[in-house]
Formats: C-alpha cells, sequence, structure tokens
C-alpha cells in the first residue's frame, strides 16, 4: 500500500478509442491511503497555451527535486480526488527521481482541496489492473 | 519594394532556411520573430522591437507582414541573400522560437501572445478596431519577462535535437526521435484517432511514446 506523499505512474485507456494499444500517462500523488482505498490527486503538464492561467484549487510546480518527481513544468488538480479501491501499487510503479513530493508541497495540496469544492472520481479498478502490469488485485 | 529592415530580414531567412513550413505560415513568422526579440529582451537585454504593431492576433512586425503579403518573392530572394551573407543571430534563441511556433496552432500563438503586457497595454485599442498601433518596448514588463522564462522553461534545452514534431489535424506531437524510427502504419492509425477524438482534453504539445506492439502513449 502506498503512503500519503508518493508519487506514482499510472497508465489509463484513450477514452473513445477503437484500440486498447492507446494509452494516456498521468502522475498520480498519493493523498491518503487506508484499508483498500487509496486516493490520489492527479497531475498534468502545464501547456504553453494555460501557462498564465490562475485556477483555484490548481498548484503548478516546476522541476525541483527538493520538492517533486517532474521532468516538466506540471500541474497538479486539487479540485477532485481520485479513489481507487482493490487495487495494490507496487513499488515499481513509484517516480524514479524522487519517489514523493515534501511536505510543504503536500501541505499545501491538502489546503487546496479543503478549500474546493471536494469532489471525489472513481478510478476504474478493472482498467488499472489491466492496463499496469505491476498492480495486483487486493481483496 | 521592401520596408523590412536588414535584421528583420536576416531573422525571416533564417527562419526559410530552418523551417520552411512555418516560414510560408504568416502568422508563425510573426510569433518567430517576437518571441526571438522577446527571448533576446528577457535574456540579454537587447530585443529590437521597433516596428511592432498591435492587431487583433497579437504582435506583428507589421514592415514584415507587409513584404511577405504583398512582395513575397522579393522578400523571399532578398532574405535568403541577407541571411547568407551571415548577419549575425542567436542560433540557439531562434532554434527555440522555430520549435515553439512549429509546435502550436495559430490560435494557441496568438492566445499566448496576447498574455503579454506590451499588447495588453493597448488591448482596448486594439479591440476598438484602432490600426497601426504601435507596441512600445518600454512596455515590455517584468511579468513579459516572467512569462517567457516560463514558456522557454516548457522547452527544454536541446529540445530541437532530440524531438521529432507531426502535426495531425490541431495536435502537435512530439516524438523523441529515436523512438520515432519505429513509427508504422499501425502508429499513424492511432494518432490520427487521438487527433479526431480529443475534444480539447490534450493541448499543444503533446508527448507521445511509440510502443513496439504498435501502441501509443500519451504523456498528459
Amino acid at each position: 500500500m502506498l503512503n500519503n506523499k508518493q508519487v506514482i505512474t499510472l497508465l489509463s485507456p484513450w477514452p473513445n478509442s477503437s484500440s486498447p494499444l492507446t494509452k494516456i500517462r498521468h502522475m498520480y500523488i498519493c493523498k491518503e491511503s487506508h484499508d483498500n482505498t487509496c486516493e490520489f490527486f492527479i497531475c498534468t503538464h502545464i501547456s504553453p497555451d494555460n501557462l498564465n492561467e490562475i485556477q483555484s484549487g490548481m498548484v503548478d510546480e516546476f522541476p525541483d527535486v527538493t520538492r517533486n518527481p517532474f521532468r516538466r513544468p506540471t500541474r497538479i488538480n486539487c479540485r477532485i480526488v481520485h479513489k481507487s479501491t482493490g487495487v495494490d501499487y507496487d513499488a515499481s510503479l513509484l517516480t524514479t527521481i524522487r519517489p514523493d513530493i515534501c511536505d510543504e508541497l503536500y501541505e499545501r495540496l491538502l489546503q487546496e482541496y479543503d478549500h474546493s469544492f471536494k469532489l471525489v472520481a472513481v478510478l476504474d479498478t478493472e482498467a488499472i489492473l489491466a492496463l499496469n502490469p505491476t498492480t495486483t488485485r487486493r481483496i | 519594394m521592401l520596408y523590412s529592415t536588414e535584421h528583420q530580414q536576416a531573422l525571416a531567412g533564417w527562419l526559410k532556411a530552418n523551417n520552411e513550413k512555418a516560414f510560408n505560415n504568416s502568422l508563425k513568422l510573426q510569433k518567430f520573430l517576437f518571441f526571438y526579440e522577446a527571448f533576446c529582451e528577457t535574456f540579454y537585454g537587447d530585443g529590437d522591437f521597433n516596428g511592432l504593431r498591435g492587431y487583433e492576433k497579437g504582435p506583428v512586425f507589421s514592415a514584415v507582414y507587409g513584404d511577405f503579403t504583398y512582395d513575397y518573392e522579393e522578400f523571399s530572394d532578398k532574405i535568403t541573400i541577407v541571411f547568407n551573407e551571415g548577419y549575425s543571430i542567436k542560433e540557439d534563441i531562434a532554434k527555440k522560437a522555430s520549435f515553439i511556433v512549429s509546435s502550436l496552432t495559430n490560435d494557441e500563438l496568438s492566445n499566448i501572445t496576447h498574455f503579454y503586457d506590451i499588447w495588453k497595454k493597448q488591448e482596448s485599442a486594439i479591440n476598438a478596431g484602432v490600426k497601426n498601433i504601435t507596441l512600445d518596448k518600454t512596455d515590455f514588463t517584468g511579468a513579459d519577462k516572467k512569462i517567457t522564462s516560463q514558456l522557454v522553461a516548457l522547452y527544454p534545452d536541446g529540445i530541437e535535437d532530440t524531438y521529432n514534431i507531426v502535426n495531425i489535424k490541431d495536435l502537435y506531437f512530439l516524438i523523441e526521435k529515436n523512438n520515432y524510427k519505429i513509427l508504422s502504419d499501425q502508429h499513424k492509425d492511432a494518432l490520427e484517432e487521438i487527433a479526431e477524438t480529443n475534444n480539447g482534453y490534450l493541448h499543444n504539445p503533446v508527448y507521445i511514446e511509440l510502443v513496439s506492439d504498435g501502441g501509443v502513449i500519451i504523456d498528459a
């Protein structure tokens, strides 16, 4: 089971794809894990056309090995937690530059979430298990 | 008769020699010139914004626009001559600006230039339809330098040499050059489908990894 602040990389299906071979890869930051459940914040890379957007509930981080495992400027969505149930995440999924984020960043993400509408999305267990071979089903 | 300066002709000549596709897109030529000067101003303090005007789609070097639009052949020949004469250009800056304009749509490039104070200062007049508004170098603010630094940070050093750009519909895919060697018809079909079904979820540029089984991974 993951620890708070740890960061993994997961593959998901590309929606509406006619091929199961088209996948999308995101980093996920573990907000908390307990019992059979992990909750994550999802990360996406910042693009030039949304560079100047200031959105509440979003935290931008530039690569900084003292703070995060990112190779590219990254936006962390703190408006939504992505909830995963019944999946055991292997350590091989942890990011390699560093396996987690720093305490200060983690606290900031929690604050942003607390001030948001606290939306929850459910991750597709079967899709995760199918596309990420080092994950296993957790009973 | 041409109205662009030798400096502008040299830059346009560089773009034509190194990225002809971008050169022949009038808007991308303009954004290349603007970003080149914005990068020079931010990192060297010597940006040349002479002749810059404000229009709806962002800053425009109007003399270059006029030469490109109304005297294309003469302009095209002249810029090649000027470039080949060895006019001094900051090569790294030009390569970066060229790569950036080749990785985004025209609308995205316009939107980015709208972030800049040097343009926003005149936004009301531009939107009111006033023509030929001069954009002043003194309006290139510290905030503009910050935007420029952040934009450059999105394109790491050497990216121009390590990634290919593939443009399908409104998406610009970045594929690492060694990985690009395995591009197959199956990969191409997958990229076409991604471009077809994107619906605004992915923003340019889109980093892609080609998998040997014919699959594609979008690095979002």
